[in-house]
């Protein structure tokens, strides 16, 4: 079972890409240029994603994703277990925004770019929560429901090569993203993770 | 049941059953299986169930049909089993509710994004909601109910497959809101409210996703903007949340009657117990009397636009429109659609309500251009649009899949086109605009351009459409060449505020041939709007279009336009006292003007960047360091100082004494593909009187290691962001000191740590500020 979403229209606070620029509630305040970019590029970066949901197994310290997908992270196995189905999501702002940011940063725009960076970050991470939350009623009136938190490659003790067993599974490269021989996705604002699923 | 029996049905409080599958899973039903075949399946189970609701008072039942539709029934692979399981769960129902209470025909979602927000057509949604709708009507239920909608373009197409595959039987879509009051594609209770009921649905809803309190909202923002009942079904037990007390949810829920609702009932977490306490509290409750707004709205996914007398002016934007544009001509053959969605956002940024698309061109079909053109741009443009295109079929297609209430542009008053067109406008709820051109050509005088619009107004109302949904172009024409062409069109303007009846006008229009036409147009719109005029169709990018707007809002329409108007023009005001001030600002023009200023009143380059620029970007970087400045200003500090040494670069150079610089060699190591970091480090290096390499990202260890030696590099900065990527990051250095490279080497990025740096005998910097820092010191 899975989904593909395009365009997502994620919805996300203003305060999200102002904590990531480093900006905190006793800060002092943004410019209402800075406010004004932050606007513009959170309600015109529309991330595509992929979920599906998979069966989920066991074996000593190995988490089995599906009919293949070996995991060996102790922080995963502790995050996941006992679940018996997990949502597999990959989401992307799309390769041009990168590109944006790299042209401003040279261009005299660099204010504009590092803001726009701050979004795109925010918009992708938000593509991840959209898609859990189409999911979630659904799977609610199913008898299931979500963990609280995600897990991502590279937390923990999950290695990054775990990337290539999520991309593989989700046949992200449909989105135009690509995993590099050092398993980095690219373009660089797209991110891979997990959700456990359990019984209520 | 047919409307209007389902209507005065709803003219009272009527209380619905409560969750299903929640109470199935109570009486057995495993997890994961297909819950509608577990059901049918098992039809004691399910009867137990409806008759638990039955008992509890409940006026009607849904049959158990809600993942019916034969897309979710793919999954389980039963999907040539659709119309089966649709009638038996519905005979279940029907026998249970023996005539008693009323069947509703339950219909959700089918699992898949609708364009523009996934990959399932609109036309194969609706065909997919038209089937079950269809298989539910067979089976005889009474009403269709089309509910936990998360997406205002899904639910708008289920709307239309069901009128589609169910003929006249009542319909009732109900959405899913989260703690916000807003659907998953953001659209609100007013967005939802006007899209559905433009779409056909016989009453709304709001059902899951949140409990009886955060419903209250939702339910008054569509009790102002529908007349169609309303009903909700909040959940007891939120997913991972809190579970609500039965008797404080059923106090909570039939508290909805009075903010507008006219049907109650549960959702996730509710049981029979939640429908009796519900039963004694809304039995002599009355419905509110409803004050609906009475101005019409257009909508899209997540934002809507009203328009009428006493409000601001609707701006229709309209440079999606390929007439005279040779650059959009070219994106249209090219296939280019960034370009129009380009347009589609300078538009939103710079004010307008609404954007006016018409693709039409020589050598397209606009049968297949426009509704592609009208998907993508909904689907990343939030304003509503204005379907623009004199082809009857285009019109169709791309109202059918516009997730929204659009405006129809345009209907003149000739027979064939009315015809064509007006039973398209009536079957998508859609307004339009009125154009008082007949069969005849374009009329001269008032009273013949109010005969056409008599004309199209009573052909609209033949169809069932009613005034409201008219806005009347006023159509100004040229006064260079028609001295009297304003004239006419303030005197239509002047008709449709006595019938009380909204207009528009193409501004631009008046002042073509003419010399200084901002100046024409300004005048236009203020008299204009003076008149009575509601929406225009104007350029809002163009400066003087946007000035004369917010000036005859504030003078025109009052309210808070004068306010609107100051802080459009409001910039911040920061003390600029000098070039350093300027540069700490970043405020780059003002750097700019000092920096010419000090080269003017003869102070030396060298002079400006070591006392002025460099010191200001100190500061900044103390500042950073501080944390009393963030990433974007030091940024904008440095944006502002390029631009002056960009300015100085060739005074300096002229002037034979620029000095040779200190060379950076900058580079993400191999194996790593982030480079934003470096860039910055890049930027920061070059403003403080490096010459930077930048190598970019991904590099070889011995790629480096060649510029460096070829550049006599003073500094070499490694960045990476990854754990895996550190040991390349320590290969480089290796080699580095392995080929007697004796500059300094900095290294950074996100799971760089000082301890790393110092095991590898380098130096460490944690942000662009610090690295400046350190580089300096490399090189004194």
């Amino acid at each position: 079972m899975e989904h593909l979403f395009s365009n997502m229209p994620v919805q996300v606070p203003e305060q999200i890409p102002l904590g990531y620029l480093g900006f905190r509630q006793n800060s002092v305040p943004p410019s209402q240029h800075m406010m004004a970019e932050i606007r513009k590029n959170i309600s015109s970066i529309r991330p595509s994603g992929i979920i599906k949901m998979v069966e989920v197994s066991y074996l000593e310290d190995t988490v089995i994703l599906g009919e293949d997908g070996r995991v060996i992270s102790s922080g995963f196995y502790r995050y996941l277990y006992p679940c018996k189905k997990a949502l597999l999501m990959v989401s992307t702002a799309g390769p041009a925004i990168p590109e944006r940011i790299g042209e401003m940063l040279k261009n005299g725009r660099a204010e504009d770019g590092v803001i726009l960076d701050a979004c795109a970050s925010a918009c992708t991470d938000a593509g991840l929560d959209f898609m859990l939350k189409m999911r979630k009623p659904y799977l609610y009136k199913m008898g299931y429901d979500l963990l609280p938190t995600r897990f991502s490659p590279g937390y923990g003790d999950m290695p990054l090569s775990f990337q290539r067993v999520l991309f593989t599974q989700l046949d992200a490269g449909r989105l135009g993203v690509a995993l590099t021989d050092g398993n980095m996705l690219s373009p660089e604002k797209s991110v891979l993770a997990v959700c456990g699923v359990k019984a209520r | 049941m047919t409307k209007k029996e389902f209507l005065y049905w709803l003219s009272r409080p009527v209380l619905l059953d409560g969750a299903a599958g929640t109470q199935l899973m109570e009486m057995g039903m495993p997890f994961g299986v297909c819950p509608e075949l577990w059901a049918m399946e098992h039809p004691d189970a399910l009867e137990k169930m409806h008759k638990g609701y039955l008992d509890a008072g409940a006026e009607a039942i849904y049959a158990f049909t809600f993942g019916a539709n034969d897309r979710k029934l793919h999954e389980y692979g039963i999907s040539h089993r659709m119309e089966e399981l649709n009638r038996r769960l519905c005979e279940i129902a029907l026998r249970c509710a023996d005539g008693k209470a009323y069947v509703g025909g339950d219909m959700t979602q089918t699992g898949q994004m609708v364009e523009p927000f996934g990959p399932l057509s609109v036309e194969d949604a609706i065909e997919t909601y038209s089937r079950q709708a269809k298989a539910l009507k067979a089976a005889g239920v009474d009403f269709l109910v089309i509910e936990t909608m998360m997406d205002i373009a899904d639910a708008r197409a289920a709307v239309i497959g069901a009128r589609e595959g169910a003929g006249d039987l009542p319909i009732l879509c109900s959405l899913t809101f989260d703690e916000a009051g807003r659907t998953l594609t953001g659209s609100d209770g007013i967005i939802a409210a006007v899209t559905l009921e433009a779409a056909g649905a016989d009453a709304i809803g709001i059902n899951c996703g949140v409990g009886p309190a955060a419903m209250v909202d939702v339910v008054r923002q569509m009790a102002e903007h529908t007349r169609l009942p309303i009903v909700a079904r909040p959940n007891a037990g939120l997913p991972g949340g809190k579970v609500v007390d039965v008797d404080e949810y059923a106090a909570l829920t039939a508290a909805l009657i009075d903010a507008g609702a006219s049907a109650v009932g549960g959702c996730c977490g509710t049981d029979p117990r939640h429908i009796a306490a519900m039963k004694g509290l809304i039995q002599d409750k009355k419905l509110i009397e409803r004050k609906v707004q009475p101005y019409p709205v257009v909508t899209s996914v997540s934002r809507y636009a009203r328009m009428g007398r006493g409000l601001p002016l609707c701006t229709v934007g309209e440079r999606i429109n390929p007439t005279g544009k040779k650059k959009f001509q070219r994106s249209i053959l090219d296939g280019d659609i960034e370009y129009a969605i380009g347009l589609g956002l300078s538009q939103r940024d710079a004010g307008a309500c609404a954007l006016d698309v018409n693709v039409g061109m020589h050598g397209v079909d606009e049968k297949e251009l426009l509704p592609k053109y009208v998907k993508e741009i909904a689907g990343r443009v939030d304003l509503p649009l204005v379907i623009d295109t004199v082809d009857p079929v285009a019109m169709e297609r791309a109202l059918r899949c516009y997730p929204g209430r659009a405006i129809v542009n345009s209907v003149p008053a000739e027979k064939e086109r009315m015809e064509q067109l007006l039973p398209i406008v009536k079957k998508y709820g859609a307004m339009y605009v009125a154009l008082p051109i007949g069969d005849d050509g374009v009329p001269s005088t008032l009273e013949e351009r109010i005969s056409n619009i008599e004309t199209i107004l009573n052909a609209a109302k033949a169809h069932g459409i009613s005034e409201q949904a008219a806005i009347v172009d006023a159509l100004a024409l040229t006064i260079a060449s028609d001295g009297d062409g304003a004239k006419t069109a303030l005197s239509a303007i002047d008709w449709c505020k006595e019938r009380g009846l909204n207009s528009i006008m193409g501004v631009s229009n008046i002042s073509f041939g003419l010399p200084n036409r901002p100046a024409v147009n300004g005048a236009m719109l203020v008299a204009a709007m003076a008149r009575g005029m509601t929406c225009a169709i104007v350029n809002p990018c163009d400066e003087a279009t946007r000035g004369s707007i917010l000036a005859a809002n504030a003078v025109v329409v009052g309210g808070t336009g004068a306010a609107d108007y100051a802080a459009a023009y409001t910039k911040e005001q920061k003390e600029v006292r000098g070039l350093m001030d300027a540069i700490v600002a970043g405020d780059k023009q003002a750097a700019a003007a000092f920096a010419k200023e000090e080269i003017e009143k003869g102070t030396h380059p060298s002079q400006v960047i070591d006392g002025m620029i460099i010191p200001a970007l100190d500061e900044m970087g103390a500042l950073f360091s501080k944390r009393e400045v963030f990433l974007p200003q030091l940024m904008a500090s440095a944006d502002a100082a390029k631009l002056v040494f960009d300015y100085l670069e060739p005074i300096l150079m002229a002037s034979g004494e620029q000095q040779e610089k200190a060379v950076a060699v900058i580079a993400t190591v191999e194996g790593d593909i982030h480079d934003i970091g470096k860039n910055i480090v890049g930027l920061m290096l070059k403003n403080n009187g490096f010459a930077v390499v930048d190598l970019g990202r991904d590099v070889k260890k011995e790629r480096i290691l060649e510029a460096a030696m070829e550049h006599k590099a003073a500094v070499v900065v490694l960045s990476a962001l990854l754990t895996t990527t550190m040991a390349k990051m320590a290969d480089t250095i290796e080699l580095l000191k392995a080929k007697n490279y004796t500059g300094g080497i900095m290294v950074g990025g996100a799971v760089i740590t000082p301890e790393f740096a110092e095991d590898h005998g380098v130096s460490y910097a944690h942000d662009a500020a610090m690295a400046v820092e350190v580089a300096k010191a490399m090189i004194t």
